[in-house]
């Protein structure tokens, strides 16, 4: 009897150490709260008791930088959430996993879920030829309108940059007053040149191999020149270049603008403000005379990345997966960022929250990423320099000027 | 009417107290508009249609409890032992003549020279050494680290202060060293002591580079990283909600300085010129 004891109380002691050593933990680090699937891995856990998922939030802005310096020291998450535009520099140091076998062995297994994923989510992640993550939810820019406005002064949708730019002018002289501006836009100080690298993609702009865009190529300068054109012919609020994001969507949905360029989910907020379809529209941000060929959506995504110390890859793909599981990522979708899927993004839920999305649909569908640089902080801030050089009131230096000497500080950083 | 010569030096003072006052009574006002009316123009200081939900939302947020133990638990205990630390050390630096004190004493101030940015590597790669990244000892540690410098140059200059006649009479009486710092030097220096307290705990509550750096994790953050957390330009950023917030984790220590302010100026002043 005393032995029967003995051996029940080891095996008591045993047990729980030896199934927990059974048990892989996997840490995620998510970028936003919202983007956290909203049963918190309930499902996850339940389908999967080999599988412990912690997870916490580093924001965006911080989570490449803490990511690559608690690898140095052997702490880092196996899923980090980040900027796609850092890719480059993350990958380059050695802290991703490759794990082009994985989706490749995905793509094998199940062809049909395969097939219901955009490019996108692959090719964000995807550095000389070789995949380190999936991105999961992307935001390209659009672009709002107020269709009653236009309306107002006999304007159609405009089709090219050329005519937004003419309708801006008759909207300022015909129909705006007092703080009511044609355009809004973020100024450059407060957040990384997105808004102004979509605009540059559907103006035909390109980018070297590096991830440098060529500013001083035809659709750079026309850039420069339609942001000097908004500045100094008072088409945009004068204070227009010291705007954070808050500012420039305030001033649309507070209808103090006629055009702003935006995402899908801020989209969600304007039609809580104002009436979708007969007060505003959406429209794909156009492109530039001559220049239909080269036009393409941009995208801007914060793809999850594979830690290069993972111990075990095989349970980090199915978190991955599972934050991929149309049924998952449909919940983030709708509440917050798009999906790269079709069964989620053509759902009649998601058409019944965002019900502009049919006019966006095929060009979401078409996105093509921004090309990740590695130094993309200092891209980031030479742009926007060359941003507020743009909108100086008066104009200091011509557009060819200002791509010159911004080209040769870009191409400093190759 | 004829502005007298002396009330001219007002005139630098008022434009001074509208310039620190101005953002935070525009900052208290918004964080009781309604999202819409943060953005309406032109802007008015008084809300017009003034709503307390900014306040209701951050009281009820995840985790707020959390944020204001850490950073109260991590101001208190940091300030403490920094304070308690640093009247030894400016004892030691008033009392004793020793080699090299004076070379010491100006080693002693240099952490706080250094910008705080160029020590978060080395200390992220010591904490990691040690296995206490993400924990309260490496944020304690380093908080108190930071604030013993400037509480014993203040406590230092203090000391130097009372009259070394007193302690000769304590130790004719018997007293021990530290019957005399108790006893003595303590009591006599209060004002400092609160000073150097009140600085403390402020530049701890307010610490961000290193909670920011330091600590990967919801449970660790204070009121600084999560106002931080905030700012979000991917969404539409709720003003009121993060001037709510700003105003919550200000209130404490501006209320905790208020009510010292008065023996923190003296405190100050005192140690410079004695």
């Amino acid at each position: 009897m005393k032995k029967l004891l003995l051996v029940f109380m080891v095996v008591a002691f045993l047990l729980p150490a030896t199934l927990a050593g059974a048990q892989t933990t996997v840490t995620v680090w998510f970028g936003r709260q919202e983007f956290i699937p909203a049963d918190a891995f309930e499902t996850f856990h339940a389908e999967n008791p080999d599988i412990r998922v912690e997870f916490d939030v580093i924001p965006l802005e911080e989570s490449h930088v803490d990511f690559m310096r608690n690898h140095a020291v052997g702490v880092a998450p196996d899923v980090v959430q980040i900027f796609g535009e850092f890719l480059a520099t993350m990958v380059v140091r050695g802290t991703l996993l490759d794990i082009t076998e994985y989706i490749e062995a995905w793509a094998e297994e199940d062809p049909e879920d395969f097939a219901d994923i955009y490019d996108i989510a692959f090719d964000m992640t995807t550095y000389e030829d070789r995949i380190y993550g999936i991105n999961v939810h992307s935001g390209p820019f659009f672009m709002g309108y107020r269709k009653d406005w236009l309306a107002e002064a006999g304007l159609e949708e405009p089709q090219t940059w050329e005519e937004l730019l003419d309708a801006c002018r008759i909207l300022q002289e015909e129909v705006l007053t007092g703080d009511e501006y044609a355009y809004a836009q973020p100024g450059g100080a407060h957040h990384p040149p997105f808004w102004m690298m979509a605009t540059f993609m559907s103006m035909g702009g390109q980018f070297r191999d590096t991830g440098t865009p060529i500013v001083d190529s035809e659709a750079g300068i026309f850039l420069i020149d339609f942001y000097q054109t908004l500045a100094n012919e008072g088409l945009q609020d004068p204070e227009a270049h010291a705007w954070a994001s808050g500012d420039f969507r305030g001033a649309f949905m507070g209808e103090r603008a006629a055009f702003y360029p935006e995402a899908i989910n801020i989209y969600a907020y304007t039609q809580e403000v104002l009436e979708y379809a007969t007060e505003w529209e959406v429209m794909v941000q156009p492109p530039r005379e001559g220049a239909e060929d080269d036009f393409r959506v941009n995208s801007f995504g914060w793809p999850y990345m594979v830690n290069s110390d993972t111990e075990d890859p095989e349970a980090v793909m199915k978190v991955l997966r599972y934050l991929f599981d149309p049924e998952i990522c449909v919940s983030v979708a709708l509440a917050y960022q798009p999906a790269n899927r079709a069964s989620v993004m053509t759902s009649d839920a998601y058409y019944e929250a965002h019900p502009y999305f049919p006019i966006l649909e095929a060009s979401f569908a078409e996105q093509v990423t921004y090309p990740t640089h590695l130094r993309s902080v200092e891209r980031a801030d030479i742009l926007n320099e060359m941003k507020f050089v743009a909108q100086q009131v008066p104009a200091q230096y011509t557009p060819e000027e200002i791509a010159a000497r911004y080209q040769e500080l870009l191409d400093a950083l190759d | 009417m004829k502005l007298g010569r002396d009330r001219l030096y007002w005139i630098p003072l008022v434009i001074l107290v509208v310039w620190t006052i101005f953002p935070l009574l525009w900052g208290v006002s918004s964080s009781f508009k309604t999202y819409a009316d943060i953005y309406r123009v032109p802007p008015s200081i008084i809300p017009p249609d003034p709503e307390i939900r900014a306040y209701q939302v951050v009281l009820t947020s995840r985790g707020f409890s959390t944020y204001v133990f850490n950073s109260t638990f991590l101001a208190l205990t940091s300030s403490f032992i920094a304070v308690a630390c640093s009247i030894f050390a400016a004892y030691g630096f008033a009392r004793f003549k020793f080699r090299l004190s004076t070379a010491l004493f100006l080693l002693i101030l240099i952490p706080r020279i250094i910008p705080r940015a160029s020590l978060i590597i080395p200390l992220f790669q010591m904490w990691a050494s040690v296995g206490l990244l993400d924990s309260y000892p490496a944020l304690i540690v380093s908080y108190t680290a930071t604030a013993i410098p400037f509480n014993t140059m203040v406590l230092t200059g203090f000391f130097r202060g009372v009259p070394p006649a007193l302690e000769d009479a304590a130790s004719i009486d018997g007293a021990t060293l530290w019957q005399r710092i108790r006893y003595i030097m303590i009591p006599m220096s209060i004002p400092a002591i609160i000073t150097v307290s009140v600085m403390s705990l402020r530049e701890a509550w307010n610490e961000f580079p290193f909670v920011l750096a330091l600590t990967t994790s919801t449970r660790m953050r204070t009121l600084p990283y999560q106002l931080f957390m905030l700012r979000d330009a991917m969404g539409i950023e709720d003003w009121p909600v993060v001037l709510a917030f700003t105003v919550l984790t200000i209130a404490p220590i501006l209320g905790f300085y208020i009510i010292f302010q008065k023996r923190v100026t003296s405190g100050l002043v005192s140690g410079a010129i004695k």
